[in-house]
């Protein structure tokens, strides 16, 4: 047998499996998945030592994934109780547990506690002493919850909340908040402007005017010029910091379909050429174009050299992708979660031993997301939305 | 009559015997790890390691030999079997 045979055969062999190999990885019941993600997540709610020990894990890295976490799941939550109003009872059991917790730790150990160790150097530019990363994602549970059910102390909540997101925009000369001080992100700018429009939609307020105020500035002051997709992260007076970047470009996309569906279209097929990758059926997205050569950074995870795979990015490629309802990347994700992600499915359900809590509730959140952004652009108030 | 496990050990590697037994040392070490629990150690892909660096090590331990019993293993047999399909010249 001559050496040359072999290496061909080894060739052909390639030529065959790897193009096979998406079948294998496809995965058979994408919704049993999402059930059994569902199910490990309320065990973790109700078991507190497992809870324990997966919030230490993602605490010891990085306090942001602990508060966004509990985001994402009460969001998924809220979605499940929209489409299925018999769970809304357990729905709102357990939002109530996530948010009356978090609450209490803010109260405890201050805003701070949810946020990296830098928050504790500089101060905010605007003058007031609030991160809009904490003030919007708080204003967004406490709003999913209303939609869902009101709740007196949290419609007070939600908007003594809203009202600093206001001011802490309205501060600044391009109408963006801060999440550190000087230092403000896409992320948590279009999430906050989400929880200004719930309070709309529950309350009947309106800051139609003052979210286009906000949105025509991002367009005009914070758009990469190389790739027309927003930038990441600012000054609080408007000056860009980061590029586009995989690991928040795709929740900003989420955030702008409740709020303006052409400019979020428009966002994802941009971030779809520039961050999405799709090869031989598997897909994957990386954390900065071509034209921005940026650093690994706590929220992108190790990338992987070559294809640049980044964890992070990949992960909230899912929400970009179930959000336009594209599919076919859609699909593509799935194979790479089931391939690379290693799942584990266990008498909790089902977890990716390659994710961490915030990343298994993003993941569910993609899988159900949906009717709550729809009762935001339908308008109404909350006991319109209230099943 | 020579027995099998001599003959695959003794066979160059590119060669039937040789890619077959390469797959299934592969899927063996694979099984190992798996059995020793280090896929959960994976969640160092993510950035969230468990423990210090032997955690570490175990997780990128496991990757590699997944992708190896996953991607490599299969390419291994199948090229075996091809080779077995090729035609032998005599002399």
């Amino acid at each position: 047998m001559r050496p040359l045979h072999g290496l061909v055969a080894l060739g052909v062999a390639t030529a065959l499996w790897l193009p096979a190999l998406q079948f294998v990885f496809t995965p058979a019941e994408p919704e049993a998945d999402a059930r059994a993600l569902a199910t490990r997540h309320l065990a973790l709610w109700s078991d507190p030592a497992l809870r324990a020990a997966e919030v230490d894990r993602m605490r010891a890295r990085n306090a942001e994934w602990d508060f966004m976490g509990r985001t994402f799941l009460v969001l998924a939550l809220a979605n499940e109780a929209l489409r299925t109003p018999s769970k809304t009872p357990d729905a709102v059991r357990v939002i109530d547990a996530i948010v009356d917790e978090t609450l209490r730790l803010e109260a405890e150990h201050g805003f701070r506690f949810f946020m990296m160790d830098y928050a504790g150097i500089g101060r905010f530019q605007s003058g007031l002493d609030r991160s809009i990363f904490v003030d919007g994602e708080i204003a967004l549970m406490m709003g999913a919850r209303r939609m869902l059910a009101e709740r007196a102390d949290l419609a007070t909540g939600m908007r003594e909340r809203v009202e600093a997101l206001v001011q802490s925009m309205g501060r600044s000369p391009a109408r963006v908040g801060e999440s550190y001080p000087d230092e403000g992100w896409m992320f948590c700018n279009t999430v906050a402007l989400v929880a200004i429009r719930m309070l709309d939609v529950l309350d009947g307020t309106d800051h139609a005017a003052f979210i286009g105020q906000v949105l025509a500035s991002l367009k005009a002051n914070l758009t990469d010029p190389a790739t027309g997709l927003l930038v990441s992260s600012f000054t609080f007076a408007g000056q860009p910091l980061d590029g586009p970047e995989g690991s928040s470009i795709w929740m900003v996309i989420h955030c702008l379909d409740a709020l303006d569906r052409d400019y979020a279209a428009d966002q994802y097929r941009r971030a779809r050429a520039e961050l999405g990758r799709t090869f031989l059926g598997f897909g994957w997205a990386i954390e900065w174009p071509a034209s921005w050569q940026g650093p690994r950074d706590v929220d992108s995870g190790p990338i992987i050299p070559v294809i640049e795979v980044s964890a992070g990015a990949s992960g909230m490629a899912f929400l970009g992708a179930a959000t336009v309802g594209d599919t076919d990347y859609l699909q593509a994700l799935h194979r790479t979660l089931d391939f690379a992600a290693f799942p584990i499915r266990d008498a909790h359900g089902l977890r990716y031993a390659a994710s961490n809590q915030v990343g298994d509730a993003v993941l569910l959140y993609a899988s159900v997301v949906g009717p709550l952004w729809d009762r935001l652009r339908a308008g109404g108030g909350a006991h319109d939305a209230a099943p | 009559m020579t027995r099998l496990p001599e003959r695959a050990f003794g066979a160059p590697l590119l060669s039937p015997a040789g890619l077959a037994l390469r797959a299934c040392l592969l899927w063996l070490a694979f099984g190992l790890v798996h059995a020793l629990g280090l896929r959960e150690y994976t969640t160092v892909l993510s950035g969230t390691p468990v423990g210090g660096l032997a955690p570490t090590l175990g997780g990128v331990f496991y990757v590699v030999l997944y992708f190896g019993a996953v991607v490599a293993a299969p390419i291994a047999l199948i090229a075996g079997v091809l080779l077995l399909l090729v035609p032998r010249r005599r002399g």
